[in-house]
């Protein structure tokens, strides 16, 4: 009994078709996730891992691989070596050596952890059997080769790239056959000495210092401070996995490449990827050499094809998603390499996800995670009106480096982007190239255009990062920043000239393009949003905060919606016809400003219900005592102050009631008003009163501060409908003016620099988050309070706010999408 | 050739007074991010705050920079004073073999070979494999770095804040990969880049 005990503590290795995948705190997410493979029919090249139990004998032995640790991985080696026909550190005339790769594997995988060595196995004399039985001598050099700038590097604690630089001479006489493989290992040797370092080249000798060195990468100060910082226990240690190395160009029948289970630029459902016959994997990346397009079902490929795409099945089952798998053919025999989730655009995001509900290989709880908030931000992103991008006229192509479409006129110097910008013009910032020094009109512009640099220039990596429309290396232009023109195609174009670009396609246009909502994807994007809304059970409403956005509402579908009477106001010209009644309220001829003020609510009412045409009609009255207000109305300090009270003047809101009502009877659909600023109890009672003497008026309170908030749970309790101005509602709780809180980048340097703990956006105060709490508890809550997130709604605090248990949430018309997904995958997340 | 802290010494003294190390590692600061924060001075020049306040007053005063409300941009007078810097104090560094070796492999390798790796992973929406290679070549411009840090010791100071940045994106915050409003090893890499050129004294290429 007790010798099986012993046994199996001092069982360090594993062959990979015998351990137990699901034991990741044991062998690691790599060596797991290939034992999966490997048991669901997957060809990989043979592999066995090392445990953590060595991890920690290698540290209990004094940093120092066990006894008994090193005559299993003989071992383990000897059998690696049986079952892939080739000898480790040993090969006789003819036969090629067995290489192996040396991985690190942890439960999580963390940053400063040795990655990979590769083409572990070889020496002088194996290199040159190696030439003898494969041909192809600069291949094994280089591979060759390769081992060493990565032993170096990870082993050894030298730079790799210097080490290639150093004997790059001897590399090319090694080629060119002037020196043996012997001259090279010294010239190899004599660098390593030379830095200080002991190289040793015995295969053997190299994978235990590279065992070791995986083990003691688990103590890098990047890996400690990543586990500090994450909650990772220092005990967990690593595991290794060891893997033989197969050829790609071992012979005719052999080559390698990549494929993809479903097509990564559109997500359609079909094997998509590129072989390389007689290569090894690197020269695809390359580009070396014309590969065979496997989306094409090419005569002698399509075994391949076939067997792929039965692997990738299988792989998508196992992963729960699309894959992209890199593969190598030796000797007419398939290995699969490596599997991994496979990289997409937004647009195959969308589609993949929900093709993989609907084909049942995973529940649509898993489908809402294998797309992201800014992949359907990005898929909804604005494009070129079709009808209008058909009449405009190129005038130059460059390269396309950061995707999307911006119009906006022409500007040569950063600064004044900005300025003008600031002053509310779309800019195109126009430039010969992009230094740091253009930072700030990069980031105020919509658009950048550059003459010279290519897709690594700054202007390029600046824009994807700024995730902005840009164009580089435009040739064909000549700009002239200090006379503020440039030329295209003979034509001068002059500072403020409208032009409109394509960051993708790289195409420059002259004049403006209007830009609409995209159609392609959005029906699958809804069929997946439906599933979605099913699992987080929440009610959206349509609200709008500005004149911009109750712009928007027409057309735009809401089954609910909430508007602003003065967003309505402003965005259909009326607004100049309120101020003036608004003016009057308090002089002469009370009867007539009290029937102008009736008449325009009706006439805004009607226009709200028409355009909205949403079921379920909440609509905000103006409030006077708001910032908006002030900015809005010439003289506002001269209004009469009791206006600036919610219920001070009832000559200004009865008159807003009886039109509301009258539109409401009108168009035979119920509307339900609310009344802001308030902060008591008392004052619902009275507004409930009031609003409710109207035939077709229920009555409910926008909670805009926090004193309001307090009163919440009691308003609530009689009976209010109520909605939840987070923004305001954040405003009043930190006391910031509305400029500082919504220009956001202010805000935002501000909270940058550390002095504030957190963001007032994204995150509650805990006195904020106890009121909160309280009203989410009470009763109705989930029916009757409405959260409205704001114009820049904050994703941390909406999945914050649904976790009180908040089901009511009101959207800008643009960003109903976003926040659908996030809360359906909040409700997964808390499922 | 050793050049105690940024000033070589000169053969023949310049016209104009040159600003001081301090006021130049503040001005430059402004010149390479074009728009800073004191904060933000405080934080790449390694200077205490009053310090810092001190010299932008003073600056402000001669017109150098001005303050927009909290961020400090510089006026002509400040670029003048910190290319005239350049000019003058790097002179003799300019006519060493050993710097201008060292720019010129920096271009031509670890400069191409960072852009390059920065923009694949920016492309294949945060791969892995590119975000380490990238975050390896950082690693080696600490170490290369270090290399210069005895004839401009100044630049001990982007070793620290490609460090700093760094350790922001292990632990998880991508915008300090490349986000140009943070101090990214994206920003750091191409401040610096600026900064050796100036020095150096070659014109921007792209």
């Amino acid at each position: 009994m007790s010798e099986v005990l012993e046994t199996t503590a001092a069982c360090f290795v594993w062959d990979i078709r015998e351990l137990d995948p699901s034991d990741g705190r044991r062998f690691g997410g790599k060596a797991t996730g290939l034992a999966r493979m490997v048991a669901a029919g997957i060809p990989a090249p043979p592999a066995f891992a090392i445990g953590t139990d060595a991890f920690h004998a290698f540290h209990a032995n004094g940093r120092r691989l066990p006894g008994a640790l090193r005559r299993q991985v003989d071992e383990a080696m000897a059998a690696l070596g049986a079952q892939a026909g080739r000898r480790f550190g040993v090969a006789g005339d003819g036969e090629l050596p067995l290489l192996v790769s040396v991985r690190s594997g942890a439960q999580v995988s963390m940053p400063g952890m040795m990655d990979t060595v590769l083409n572990l196995g070889l020496d002088a004399k194996l290199a040159a059997k190696m030439i003898a039985g494969a041909g192809a001598r600069e291949f094994v050099i280089d591979s060759w080769l390769r081992f060493w700038k990565m032993y170096a590097e990870i082993v050894l604690g030298l730079d790799g790239e210097v080490l290639a630089e150093e004997i790059a001479p001897q590399r090319a006489a090694a080629i060119a056959g002037r020196i043996d493989l012997e001259a090279l290992e010294a010239a190899i040797v004599a660098y390593v000495a030379a830095q200080g370092e002991d190289a040793s080249t015995d295969p053997r000798a190299q994978l235990d210092q590279t065992i070791s060195a995986v083990f003691a990468s688990w103590d890098s100060p990047r890996a400690k401070a990543y586990r500090l910082h994450h909650g990772i226990a220092e005990e967990l240690g690593t595991a290794v996995t060891v893997q033989a190395m197969v050829f790609g160009n071992a012979d005719d029948n052999s080559g390698s490449g990549v494929a993809f289970s479903r097509n990564p630029n559109d997500g359609d459902p079909a094997l998509y990827g590129e072989y390389l016959a007689g290569r090894q994997g690197e020269d695809i990346v390359s580009g070396a050499k014309t590969p065979i397009d496997l989306s094409r079902c090419e005569g002698a490929y399509a075994d391949l094809r076939a067997k792929l795409d039965e692997h990738a099945r299988t792989l998508e089952r196992l992963y729960g998603d699309a894959v992209d798998i890199e593969f190598t053919v030796e000797s007419g025999r398939l290995y699969l390499l490596q599997v991994r989730p496979a990289k997409r655009t937004a647009e195959a995001a969308v589609r993949i996800a929900a093709d993989l509900v609907e084909e049942g290989l995973v529940d649509p709880a898993a489908g809402l995670k294998r797309v992201s908030a800014e992949q359907v931000k990005r898929l909804l992103r604005p494009v070129f009106d079709p009808a209008k991008l058909a009449g405009a006229r190129s005038i130059a192509k460059g390269i396309g480096s950061s995707p999307g479409q911006a119009s906006g006129v022409a500007i040569f110097d950063s600064d004044r982007a900005a300025e003008r910008v600031a002053a509310g013009e779309a800019v195109i910032l126009v430039r010969p190239t992009t230094s740091p020094l253009d930072i700030r009109g990069m980031i105020a512009a919509g658009g950048i255009l550059t003459a010279r640099g290519g897709a690594l220039s700054h202007a390029a990596v600046v824009s994807r990062a700024l995730d902005k429309p840009c164009i580089v290396g435009c040739e064909t232009i000549e700009i002239n920043p200090n006379e503020k023109v440039f030329v295209a195609g003979g034509k001068r174009y002059c500072e403020g000239d409208w032009i409109a670009i394509d960051g993708a396609s790289g195409l420059v246009y002259e004049g403006a393009i209007d830009l609409i909502a995209p159609v392609q994807g959005a029906r699958r994007l809804s069929r997946l949003l439906e599933k979605a809304d099913a699992l987080s059970r929440a009610t959206i409403f349509t609200v709008t905060h500005n004149g911009g956005e109750a712009a928007q509402i027409e057309g735009a579908g809401a089954a609910r919606a909430m508007i602003g009477m003065t967003d309505f106001a402003l965005a259909t010209g009326s607004i100049a016809a309120l101020i003036d009644c608004v003016s009057r309220i308090g002089r002469a001829n009370a009867a007539t400003t009290e029937s102008g003020l009736a008449e325009i609510a009706r006439t805004l009412a009607t226009r709200i219900l028409e355009c909205a045409e949403a079921q379920i009609n909440h609509i905000r009255l103006p409030r006077l005592a708001s910032e908006r207000a002030r900015s809005l109305i010439p003289d506002w300090s001269d209004l009469d102050p009791r206006l600036f009270l919610p219920l001070g003047s009832p000559a200004f809101y009865r008159p807003l009631l009886h039109g509301l009502s009258q539109a409401s009877l009108d168009r035979d659909a119920p509307v339900t008003v609310f009344l802001g600023g308030v902060t008591d109890v008392g004052e619902w009672r009275r507004f409930h009163d009031e609003a409710e003497a109207f035939p077709n008026l229920a009555a409910g309170v926008t909670v805009q501060n926090v004193a309001c908030l307090d009163a919440a749970p009691a308003m609530l309790a009689e009976g209010a409908t109520l909605w939840l101005d987070m923004d305001e509602i954040l405003l009043s709780a930190h006391g910031l003016t509305p400029e500082h809180y919504l220009v956001a980048t202010a805000l935002d340097d501000y909270v940058q620099q550390g002095l504030m703990s957190a963001h007032p956006r994204g995150s509650l105060k805990p006195f904020l988050a106890s009121l909160l709490n309280k009203l989410a508890n009470a009763s109705g809550a989930a029916e009757r309070v409405g959260v409205d997130c704001g114009a820049g709604c904050d994703l941390g605090l909406l999945r914050a706010l649904y976790g009180e248990g908040f089901r009511t949430f009101g959207v800008s018309p643009g960003n109903r999408e976003v926040v659908c997904l996030v809360l359906g995958q909040e409700a997964v997340f808390n499922l | 050739m050793m050049v105690s802290g940024n000033r070589a010494s000169m053969e023949s003294p310049p016209v104009a007074p040159l600003i001081d190390d301090d006021t130049f590692d503040v001005l430059n600061a402004i010149y390479l991010h074009k728009m800073a924060t004191p904060q933000h001075v405080v934080e790449v020049a390694e200077l205490a705050e009053p310090e810092v306040e001190g010299i932008l007053k003073r600056q402000q005063g001669e017109e150098a920079v001005i303050d927009l409300g909290g961020s400090f941009v510089l006026d002509e007078k400040g670029t003048a004073k910190v290319l005239a810097f350049y000019r003058e104090v790097y002179a003799p560094l300019r006519a060493q073999a050993g710097v201008i070796a060292w720019y010129d492999k920096f271009e031509t390798s670890l400069n191409q070979q960072f852009i390059k790796a920065v923009s694949d992973w920016q492309t294949s929406a945060g791969d892995d494999r590119a975000r380490e290679k990238m975050t390896k070549l950082v690693e080696r411009m600490i170490r290369t770095l270090r290399q210069l840090a005895t004839d401009v010791s100044r630049y001990e100071k982007y070793a620290k804040r490609f460090e700093r940045a760094m350790a922001r994106a292990d632990r998880g915050d991508d915008d300090f990969v490349c986000k140009p409003t943070v101090d990214s090893m994206h920003n750091i890499w191409f401040e610096f880049h600026e900064d050796i050129l100036a020095l150096i004294g070659r014109p921007r290429d792209v």
